[in-house]
């Protein structure tokens, strides 16, 4: 039950993404809404094997971007890296976990997107692309983590409380 | 006998009598009568048919209450499918409107074969423009095919898949099309930025332009047909130490509201990778 949970709010969040979130815009920044309920759902899962949904989160957000499919994929997986690496220090702190997950989580996942994107010949000027879109991104995702961040626990209490009837 | 004539008598006055009243009453000399007559009667009848009235609605106010207030649901259901239908009847409109206009771009342009596609995602990337378009190669769409709305360039297809495509907009930050300044006749660079603003390069310092100019495709590189329209010259920038002129672009597309776009699908694109010299 878990398991489709998860996989029905990824999706949902990357439709959303595709459709809604990039046209709200700050500057030239747009929220990341898969990343947003990726984070939350790793955060209160109690997710063991989280790199999965790393890889899910990926492909879903690869799928409709210009963006291989690898380079998202190892975005997030740089994210999950992170946030496990985090709640072996700063556990008993969930919200402020939370919040430093996304700033990093975005500034990596972006970061890493457009350094290939750069690589590969595209004129980006990396001060310009962190004023005008990373930064103004960050804000976003921090504003919108925290509705994200309840409603996707209150899918994990329903999806598991679901699980201990059946 | 005589008692007979008297009744007679009696009955032909009351007989005379009554006619008289009653001619008198359809000439209307009784109204004031009458009105003088009847008036504490309606009085009294109306004070008792209100009160009657009152407590008959006494009586049946529940019955009313439950009435009326299942009209009003269902009144209120009525209205909210009726603003559905409004909202969308209204974008049938809108959507008519669009096809409609499309339709006279395709007209005046009858030399181009299109095919029309729905806008179905953006890139989820903001740093990214692309659109995902629900035609591909099963309709007859090639990469480097360009893409086009009412208006005038959206940009060109940068992947196919059987069912779908992804269009490289103008506004990336990696697209760059050959173009010409009406009314100067100038080539000039047409380039995207992150911002999702575009604007022209590479004009020579000798040729005027002035903001009102309008940018179109020049045809040169092969990537688009010529004479499609961009947009106008919004400003320009020009100092006596630079080699060229820069403008900034005001585009006749409105990116943000795409939604039905034409691919040009008799325009093959040149590859001419193979002729450029190679640096090693």
């Amino acid at each position: 039950m878990e398991i489709l949970a998860a996989f029905l709010m990824l999706a949902l969040a990357a439709i959303a993404q595709n459709s809604v979130v990039t046209r709200i815009n700050l500057l030239a920044g747009a929220a990341d809404l898969v990343l947003l309920v990726l984070l939350s759902w790793i955060l209160q899962s109690g997710e063991k094997k989280p790199v999965k949904w790393g890889i899910v989160a990926g492909v879903l957000v690869g799928f409709s971007s210009a963006s291989p499919i690898l380079v998202s994929v190892v975005g997030y997986l740089i994210v999950i890296g992170f946030v496990m690496l985090l709640q072996t220090r700063i556990w008993q702190a969930p919200y402020w976990m939370l919040l430093t997950s996304t700033f990093f989580g975005t500034i990596a996942v972006y970061g890493f997107e457009i350094s290939y994107w750069w690589v590969n010949g595209y004129p980006f000027d990396f001060v310009e692309m962190f004023n005008i879109v990373i930064l103004p991104s960050v804000v976003l995702n921090v504003l919108f983590v925290l509705p994200v961040y309840l409603f996707v626990g209150e899918i994990v209490k329903m999806s598991s409380s679901l699980e201990v009837e059946v | 006998m005589n008692f007979r004539k008297n009744r007679a008598w009696q009955s032909v006055t009351l007989g005379l009598i009554v006619i008289g009243i009653l001619l008198m009453a359809l000439g209307g000399l009784l109204n004031p009568v009458l009105d003088a007559l009847l008036s504490p009667v309606l009085g009294a009848q109306e004070w008792l048919t209100i009160r009657y009235q009152a407590v008959q609605d006494l009586i049946n106010s529940p019955t009313d209450l439950v009435r009326l207030r299942q009209e009003n649901v269902e009144l209120e259901a009525e209205v909210a499918n009726l603003q559905t239908q409004v909202i969308s009847l209204q974008q049938q409109v809108t959507e008519v409107e669009l096809l409609s206009a499309l339709l006279d771009f395709a007209r005046s342009q009858r030399e181009n074969e299109y095919v029309a596609a729905n806008v179905v995602f953006r890139d989820p990337r903001p740093f990214l423009k692309y659109v995902i378009i629900d035609v591909g190669s099963d309709d007859g769409v090639l990469r480097g095919m360009p893409v086009v709305s009412a208006e005038g360039l959206v940009g060109r297809v940068d992947a196919v898949t059987a069912s779908a495509a992804r269009v490289q907009l103008i506004t990336d930050t990696a697209a760059s099309v050959s173009v010409i300044v009406q009314p100067a006749n100038s080539n000039a660079v047409l380039t995207g930025s992150i911002t999702s603003d575009i604007s022209l390069g590479f004009i020579s310092q000798e040729i005027e332009v002035a903001p009102g100019d309008l940018v179109l495709t020049s045809g040169l590189g092969g990537n688009y047909p010529p004479d499609i329209l961009i947009g106008q010259i919004a400003s320009v920038r020009s100092t006596a130490t630079d080699l060229f002129q820069q403008a900034a672009i005001q585009p006749v597309v409105d990116f943000s509201r795409l939604s039905i776009v034409l691919v040009i699908v008799n325009f093959q694109p040149v590859e001419i990778e193979p002729l450029i010299p190679d640096e090693n």
